[in-house]
């Protein structure tokens, strides 16, 4: 109810204001047309309960103190759209979120695991999760402006949208998981053929319970936390935005969309960056066959000084050395002339009654190929073993993780967080709805081509009312193939093999309204 | 060539007692087939209409939808029940076909020949009546049927919703009685029988047609036109991708 508040207190006047401007546009487009009502509204959403469980495995690269092995996620949703005729919309998605876990387990300096106590995890405080936001004024009968927060998703792309550079990522075993947007402007101009969209998009960066605080800048005072010193004073001078212009075009009966993005540090380290995007849908008989990709200049990933990362002594000398500290894991190809890309390349098949069937390969560009992951990998294991040397009570040197996103809101928690190491990904998606008419059967595939590690994810949805679903899946993990993987600290390590969990499983009750 | 197109259905129903009077001249294809586009999708309109998909287990489920058609190529529809596909869109945009799913929040394209909503209709059947446009056909009686016309059809675009149709259409009134669908091969896909005929806003046509599936014959489903106002004027914005979801 706390949404549905915010939402009428912020936008109500935004579109009160304007709805005469737009009513007099549009009344010549609506010539003849019988009295709308003055305001239509519809209010859906529903309740999620979702305990799950997942295998913590022992020797992976990431901590695994704050990952519980049992989770309880419960989520409340309601969206609410409301249309005053042709003048305008506004649309609340949002969710209360309740999320439990048990069962912790400490990763010790030897890469053993030993049970630890519950604790508090604050990835798993409950939170309002805006997913979107926003307001909607039409300013003529080819004019539209939208200002709150939007999931903006341009590409065709099922499993990933490598053209998305605004939004929260999905996850691409669930794609329909994720739901939050970004908070924007945008102003768009559509015609039947073709569109014209001017989006201007500000980083969260600062959030409390899934409110944010602070969008674009940093607010002049540091949190509470930042300025008793328990965490780093994460501010900057700097504008966090992104830009992105994007025309589409239907062309012999082909989706077409190119985007320009100009960005500073939203959701990466690039600074005044500029990227471009182009994405092409088409249907041939029961195939929609598709292609996005992304080109930019430099990769805002970060990678390890392989000088740094032989033994815990050169790692120890290069963190002594102010010359080579900063070089000990940095994003040191972020000015790189060189042309990198992403690209997402696929098909869905549809049967006669709905059956699915969707394949995409996804060549990441940014990857790291075996030797930058190698020394990443090489630094994450000899900065546990550089802990070892330390005296007790001394604190160790501090090395950000190499993996994980810049992205401050991960929007709506996620049931797997995918997180493309390498460049080479298969993403295969097979549904058979309607068994014994209330059933749909899934498998997902998610495979990396470059050591065949991956998970497949079979489930069973049941569809008990027309109200309610139960669900039932299994994340099954693919170990790879180890003489494929990557040699580091005396061992081959695929991509599976740095995940914190190997094997989950859940079960879900939704309840629509 | 537009407004002879659009005189078509009238000059029809002005020819309707001439051709009903003289049983030695039917209709040509060109004439019925312009009727039956006119009562069952007539140019603009925007309707709600209820489907109830009966399944083989003697269930069934009914989907509510708001329906809404501009000209020959324009077609919208929202999803409204049950609960777990409201906020679901469907686009049609001359033969280009888009699902908008709410968790998605984006639009996706599809083809014509999927099934609408997992029931016996497919999409082309709901969101493409221009049978003018897409078929063929030849002029026939039935013996069987001696009150109405038969009406042999044959696709022109791979786009239309069936590779071959058996129309039965009442020499009467020239609304549409019986269909039988096929694939260009000759196998029965679907029945359909059009029954309860009312007038809405002096539009008469049937506000029921029963679709029964051949290849799972205890599978039918049921589309039930509730409300239909032939004469709104939609604005063409909101038949574009970009206004899906709103």
């Amino acid at each position: 109810m706390g949404g549905a508040l915010l939402f009428w207190c912020v936008l109500a006047p935004l579109l009160w204001g304007t709805a005469a401007r737009a009513q007099e546009t549009e009344s010549a487009d609506m010539e003849q047309a019988a009295p709308a009502p003055l305001l239509e509204s519809s209010a859906t959403g529903f309740l999620d309960v979702r305990p799950a469980w997942q295998h913590v495995h022992e020797g992976g690269i990431a901590t695994t103190d704050d990952i519980p092995a049992w989770l309880l996620v419960t989520e409340a949703n309601f969206q609410l759209r409301l249309r005053w005729g042709g003048r305008g919309m506004a649309y609340a998605d949002a969710s209360f979120v309740g999320q439990n876990g048990w069962t912790f387990l400490h990763t010790g300096d030897d890469g053993k695991l030993s049970e630890a106590a519950d604790h508090d995890v604050a990835a798993l405080r409950p939170a309002a999760v805006l997913s979107e936001l926003y307001g909607l004024v039409h300013l003529g009968p080819h004019a539209n402006l939208t200002l709150g927060r939007k999931r903006v998703v341009w590409g065709p792309g099922l499993a990933q949208n490598p053209t998305d550079l605004v939004d929260p990522p999905k996850d691409p075993t669930d794609p329909t998981c994720q739901r939050a947007g970004a908070w924007l402007a945008r102003l768009e101009f559509p015609f039947e053929r073709f569109t014209v969209s001017l989006v201007a998009a500000a980083k969260v960066l600062r959030q409390y319970s899934g409110v944010p605080t602070a969008l674009g800048v940093y607010p002049d005072h540091a949190t509470t936390e930042a300025a008793s010193g328990a965490v780093p004073d994460d501010r900057d001078g700097s504008s966090h935005y992104a830009t992105a212009v994007r025309l589409y075009a239907l062309v012999v009966d082909t989706d077409v969309n190119a985007v320009w993005y100009f960005s500073n540090l939203y959701n990466d380290a690039f600074e005044d960056k500029h990227r471009f995007g182009l994405s092409l849908s088409r249907v041939f008989g029961a195939w929609e066959v598709h292609v996005e990709a992304l080109a930019q200049r430099g990769s805002s990933r970060r990678y390890a000084d392989s000088g740094c990362v032989a033994d815990a002594a050169a790692l120890m000398q290069c963190g002594l050395d102010p010359a080579r500290r900063d070089r000990v894991l940095s994003a040191s190809k972020r000015d790189d002339p060189g042309v990198r890309g992403r690209v997402l390349a696929g098909g869905r098949w549809t049967g006669a009654d709905n059956e699915m069937v969707s394949i995409e390969y996804y060549w990441n560009g940014e990857g790291w190929d075996a030797s930058e992951l190698g020394d990443l990998l090489r630094l994450a294991t000899t900065a546990r073993q550089a802990r070892s040397f330390l005296p007790p009570g001394a604190t160790p040197p501090s090395i950000p993780s190499p993996f994980g996103s810049a992205t401050a809101d991960p929007g709506t928690p996620q049931k797997f967080v995918f997180e493309p190491l390498r460049r080479h990904y298969l993403f295969v998606t097979a549904m058979v709805p309607n068994v014994r008419n209330d059933f749909t059967l899934q498998a997902v595939l998610l495979a990396g081509l470059e050591d065949l590690s991956g998970q497949v994810v079979p489930s069973v949805a049941w569809s008990v009312r027309e109200w309610a679903t139960l669900t039932a899946a299994v994340a099954v993990p693919l170990p790879g193939v180890s003489s494929l993987g990557v040699e580091a600290g005396g061992r081959r390590w695929t991509e599976s093999d740095v995940m914190p969990a190997d094997w989950r499983a859940w079960v879900s009750a939704r309840l629509f309204y | 060539m537009k407004t002879s197109t659009q005189l078509l259905p009238l000059l029809s129903i002005l020819s309707l007692p001439l051709v009903s009077a003289a049983p030695a001249a039917p209709p040509t294809p060109a004439e019925l087939l312009a009727k039956y586009d006119a009562i069952m999708g007539p140019p603009s309109y925007e309707a709600v209409a209820r489907m109830t998909a009966h399944r083989d287990d003697d269930t069934e489920r009914t989907y509510k939808m708001r329906i809404l058609k501009s000209g020959t190529e324009r077609f919208r529809a929202w999803f409204l029940e049950p609960a777990s596909v409201r906020g679901q869109e469907m686009l049609r945009q001359g033969d280009n076909f888009w699902l908008y799913m709410p968790n998605l929040k984006r639009g996706v394209r599809m083809a014509s020949r999927d099934s609408f909503q997992g029931g016996d209709f497919n999409n082309a059947d709901v969101l493409r009546v221009n049978y003018a446009a897409d078929y063929d056909g030849t002029v026939g009686e039935d013996a069987a049927m001696p009150a109405t016309w038969l009406l042999e059809l044959k696709a022109k675009t791979p786009e239309a919703a069936y590779d071959r149709i058996r129309l039965w259409i009442g020499r009467a009134d020239l609304m549409p009685v019986k269909g039988e669908y096929y694939t260009e091969s000759g196998k029965l896909l679907r029945t359909a029988e059009f029954s309860e005929v009312k007038t809405f806003k002096g539009l008469k046509r049937p506000t029921k047609v029963l679709m029964r599936n051949q290849l799972a014959v205890k599978r039918w489903s049921v589309m039930i036109v509730d409300e239909l106002d032939p004469k709104v004027n939609p604005p063409a914005s909101r038949f574009v991708v970009d206004d899906l979801g709103r």
